[in-house]
């Protein structure tokens, strides 16, 4: 018994040793697993576990100066479906035949293809899409994707300026793109749990990072202004049959942009239905030969350094000038013509005389001056600086013909800024389109205006401005004309340039005005290509849309601002000013200058009969007021209620009656 | 007369332990697989509640009465064994449940029992014939070889190995010459041989666990992902409940890689604590079993130490990826009802093993104070 005692012991002994050397190799590698090389491990089992969950950022909604949204985000989905596991088939696929208006065979057949996954709509704006969204967003099968769509509620309106978006909303064109990525904002992050099967589980203890809304942009455009403007562009390319047609308003006390159209029209909303062509805004990306409407550079080149005075009698009566072997006509024979009406009457000849006259580079200078030849810098991708020949390649002709607006290319907008230096009093401005960025913080960074230089002096402008008036009233410029409203500028008629020659059946019809005449508030340019025709003019095709347009703002119940020019002159030199603003005030901020406007006149002294203005209009009453010589003052919207000076007391020329409006 | 008080206290301390262990860790392990987060728990719960009742009922009878029904036990455990092989289960074409009422059990596990019980019934009556190839080591030999062919037809090979390597070891530890255990060595050489041969790519798959991120996405997957809960508890564990591959990522959570769960929740350190109960547990029962008085005592007790503990070494070395994956549980802590039924029985076994050797010292301080 002893010796197999001894025996076994001895075995159990072995046998232990043998499992322990077991045990010891395991504890070896579990050191080697989990201490040694855990880090390794640690990293892929986090990963594995861990979903990151992009939070999409708000992008910022896109403006006008009067809080109107022309581009705002929506909410669009997109269902798909696992089929196999559905067994409700043709319930489902009627209940979407319903409410997207198709046959539901269509659906039927992609939930019984026997695929895993099917997309059965995409990108469905809530409005359609929301019944079926909260019948469904809790069903394992359908799967409910929401994603920010970009929506512009206007459609055309503005269309190229806004430019669009791709599908990720970042921006392709126009301010979308150039403001991309103050609009886009920071997409934020959260991670979330995953299992083995891949579903997510929320986590409050992991880690996020919220996403930050994008910026909104309140622009210096008025949608009023650009209904407007698009309008009556589009009924003239309709009617004259343009290549194309573009307009540009601008405020030329402050260089902010108030309107710009471009015909043919183009909707963000719905990109691939468009030409690519139409999606440019081609007023600061296309150039062309701005012909007679240039001449106002010589004109001011002349005055302002005393080279001519408007009585200066010029000789136009041949009818024709040689220059360089080359013979320049007139549109008709004059004979010897004023400076003033060498301007009214547009003649080329008296042009470059006063051109010639004034010499190369003197006239030079004052393109620059002007603007032309260099990129305005507005906020707006894709702008060209136009062609401009250096000085030193200046031939005697080629002082001739840009002196007459050709051999030189400009932008419309750099056209629309060099008239607004005229109607502001000589000084040039950087263009605005945006009037304030506003951070979902609530800081706000507002454009101020920005004056580029002094082109000329006030007196030389005022003279100018006068020049152009007459041409609308009497010279070439009478289309523009409307009886009780001072709307001046210049026609334009350029030959275009067709394979390097000039033209003898395309013109570019322009015409450049601004109004009232002695105070202007709204400069506008317009520009049509290519009209067919016989009347193919500036003075024919575009002066009527300018005056349209004049007409037709002055007409809107309460927003044409008629501000006194001492006011102007407070908003004096400018950058952009950055100030921390709870929203409401920023709101209260906004460049809404209530219902007061203001209106002077200049001419007649001597005493005046103060008139009835009750149940006037406001456009009528202050037509009328402003006809007698008063300083008329408008309060609120609507007819006129009460009138600070009672009706038939006589009173001096100049004063002041502040009538009050309401509806 | 026996004493109820008077077992070995460390043992049954350190069994308690691992329970206790076990339900903390299957609780949290199973949380995310049931229909509801208690699903596995309760059942879990309620397997040890029955395994203490029948290991209690081990702990009170006299275990040499195992002696007489051995025989008996080893032919319902055949006939148990055969059965098996009529219920096939429809999801993984195998025969390994045996439905009894409303439970099942796995025959296989009650076969290691039958089979201890009978070696070591056949080692006490048989002992001038141990050396006898033909009287002593035949028999037994054909025994074993019955078990193991039926339990390979369920099949379940890796559950015949270790029965095969239990078998041998009692016969190692009862005596069996060595030339004859050489015979066996020599079958598992042949066998080895003949599967190389015969099927090389299993064998290719089944040594692919060297190196499982080979294929992380095939068969190298459920190592790979044990590795990755093991990495990620690192020294010190993710802390009680934050298991990442309990979610889904580690398939057979909470049954046989429960123990990756573990070492992610509780790291190196808790492992190691769980890696010192189970030697503790079995160096106890090897000393237990070898302090007992008689052949039979020694061999049970030897027999189902080295079966728990075995089943702890390979199961734990699958999951660090030692041994290929096979679907052994880990005593006490995996979930399944016929393991931890056996390893009641077992511990129950052992204890009584434990108080017949405490009884044997009581009785002699008995003589002494008598004289």
């Amino acid at each position: 018994m002893e010796i197999i005692k001894s025996n076994i012991k001895k075995r159990i002994y072995f046998l232990s040793f043998f499992l322990v050397l077991v045990w010891i190799v395991i504890v070896g590698k579990l050191f080697s697993i989990q201490v040694t090389n855990n880090e390794h491990y640690r990293n892929i089992s986090r990963k594995q576990s861990e979903y990151k969950k992009t939070l999409e950022s708000g992008r910022g909604t896109i403006f006008d100066r009067n809080h109107k949204p022309l581009a705002i985000n929506t909410i669009h989905y997109s269902f798909a479906a696992h089929p196999l596991q559905i067994k409700y088939k043709t319930r489902l696929a009627k209940e979407f035949a319903k409410t997207f208006n198709t046959n539901y065979q269509q659906y039927l057949k992609k939930l019984k293809s026997g695929q895993k996954f099917v997309w059965l709509e995409r990108n469905v704006p809530k409005s359609i899409g929301n019944e079926l969204f909260k019948k469904y967003k809790n069903n394992k099968n359908i799967i409910i994707y929401e994603k920010n769509h970009r929506e512009y509620p206007f459609n055309e309106l503005s269309g190229q300026l806004l430019g669009f978006t791709n599908v990720d909303n970042n921006g392709l064109s126009g301010l979308e793109k150039e403001f991309n990525s103050e609009l886009s904002g920071t997409p934020g992050f959260q991670i979330l749990e995953k299992d083995g099967k891949g579903k997510k589980t929320f986590r409050p203890d992991f880690n996020k990072k919220p996403a930050i809304d994008g910026s909104d942009i309140i622009l210096t455009l008025d949608h009023e202004y650009q209904a407007i403007l698009q309008q009556e562009l589009y009924a003239a390319f309709e009617k004259f049959d343009a290549d194309n047609a573009m307009g540009i308003i601008v405020d030329p006390a402050t260089g902010e942009i108030r309107a710009v159209a471009s015909i043919p029209l183009f909707d963000p909303n719905h990109t691939l239905d468009y030409n690519v062509s139409s999606r440019k805004n081609i007023l600061v990306t296309d150039i062309f030969e701005p012909g007679s409407t240039f001449k106002i550079v010589a004109a001011t080149a002349a005055l302002e350094e005393k080279s001519v005075t408007p009585e200066d009698t010029i000789e136009t009566e041949k009818g024709y000038i040689i220059v360089q072997t080359r013979k320049i006509h007139d549109h008709e024979v004059y004979p010897n013509l004023s400076f003033a009406d060498v301007i009214k009457h547009s003649s080329n000849v008296g042009t470059i005389k006063v051109a010639q006259k004034l010499g190369k580079s003197e006239l030079f200078t004052y393109i620059l001056k002007f603007g032309f030849g260099a990129k305005t810098n507005i906020d707006f991708p894709g702008e060209v600086p136009g062609q401009l020949v250096s000085l030193k390649k200046w031939t005697d002709l080629r002082l001739a013909q840009v002196a007459m607006g050709h051999g030189i290319t400009c932008t419309s907008l750099q056209l629309a800024m060099a008239y607004s230096a005229i109607a502001n009093g000589g000084e040039l401005l950087k263009p605005q389109i945006v009037k304030s960025i506003i951070k979902p913080t609530g800081k706000i960074s507002i454009n101020k205006k920005k004056v580029i230089r002094r082109v000329a002096s006030e007196n030389t402008m005022e003279i100018i401005r006068k020049l152009l008036l007459h041409t609308v009233k009497s010279g070439t410029g009478t289309k523009a004309n409307v009886r009780g409203m001072n709307i001046a500028g210049k026609t334009g008629t350029a030959q275009k340039v067709v394979d390097g020659k000039y033209s003898k059946s395309e013109y570019i019809a322009s015409f450049a005005g601004f109004f009232p005449a002695e105070n202007p508030q709204l400069v506008c340019v317009v520009v049509v290509d290519n009209p067919k025709g016989p009347n193919h003019y500036g003075g024919t095709v575009s002066a009527p849309v300018v005056k349209n347009v004049f007409t037709r703002i002055t007409n809107l119940s309460n927003t044409i601002m008629l501000t006194n020019k001492k006011n102007k002159k407070n908003k004096q030199n400018s950058n952009i000013v950055t100030t921390t603003l709870e929203n409401e005030i920023v709101k209260k901020t906004l460049p809404r200058k209530g219902n007061q406007f203001i209106s002077k006149v200049d001419n007649n002294s001597g005493m005046i009969k103060v008139p009835d203005f009750r149940k006037m209009s406001m456009q009528k009453a202050l037509t009328v007021g402003q006809s007698c010589g008063l300083h008329m003052i408008i309060r609120g919207s609507g007819k006129v209620q009460k009138q600070s000076v009672s009706r038939g007391k006589i009173v001096k020329n100049g004063t002041v009656c502040i009538v009050d409006l309401s509806s | 007369m026996y004493r109820t008080k008077k077992f070995d206290k460390g043992f049954l301390f350190a069994t308690g332990l691992l329970i206790c262990i076990g339900f903390i860790i299957q609780y949290s392990a199973s949380s995310k697989l049931g229909k509801d987060p208690n699903y596995f728990m309760v059942r879990h719960l309620m397997r040890i509640g029955i395994g203490i009742i029948i290991g209690l009922f081990f702990l009170f009878i006299n275990y040499k009465f195992l002696k007489k029904i051995s025989l008996v036990v080893a032919v319902l455990s055949i006939i148990s064994l055969v059965a098996v092989l009529f219920f096939k289960d429809s999801h993984t074409h195998v025969c390994r449940w045996l439905p009894i009422g409303p439970i099942k059990i796995q025959p296989a596990e009650f076969a290691k029992f039958a089979l201890i019980i009978y070696f070591a019934t056949f080692f006490e009556n048989h002992q001038e014939e141990l050396h006898d190839f033909k009287n002593g080591f035949l028999p037994l030999t054909i025994v074993l070889f019955v078990f193991l062919f039926l339990i390979v037809l369920e099949p379940d090979f890796s559950t015949s190995a270790v029965t095969a390597a239990i078998a041998v070891m009692i016969m190692f530890i009862g005596g069996t010459k060595m030339k004859h255990l050489m015979i066996f060595g020599f079958l598992f050489l042949l066998f080895a041989f003949v599967s190389i041969i015969h099927s090389p790519y299993k064998i290719k798959r089944v040594f692919s666990y060297m190196n499982p991120e080979q294929d992380i996405q095939g068969a190298g997957y459920q190592l790979y992902q044990s590795y990755l809960c093991l990495g990620n508890g690192g020294v010190w564990g993710a802390g009680l409940g934050d298991s990442i591959g309990k979610n889904h990522f580690l398939p057979e959570a909470n049954t046989d890689f429960i123990f990756a769960i573990f070492g992610e929740e509780f790291g190196f350190i808790g492992a190691m604590l769980l890696l010192i109960i189970f030697i503790y547990i079995f160096i106890k029962g090897m000393k237990i079993s070898f302090r007992s008085s008689d052949i039979f005592g020694t061999l049970v007790g030897v027999g189902l130490s080295v079966s728990i503990f075995i089943y702890a070494l390979i199961n734990i070395g699958v999951v660090c990826g030692i041994f290929p994956v096979t679907g052994l549980p880990l005593p006490f802590i995996s979930y399944g009802g016929s393991s931890m039924i056996y390893n009641f029985i077992a511990v129950g076994i052992v204890l009584n093993i434990s108080r017949q050797h405490q009884q044997k010292i009581n009785d002699e301080k008995l003589v002494i104070i008598n004289d």
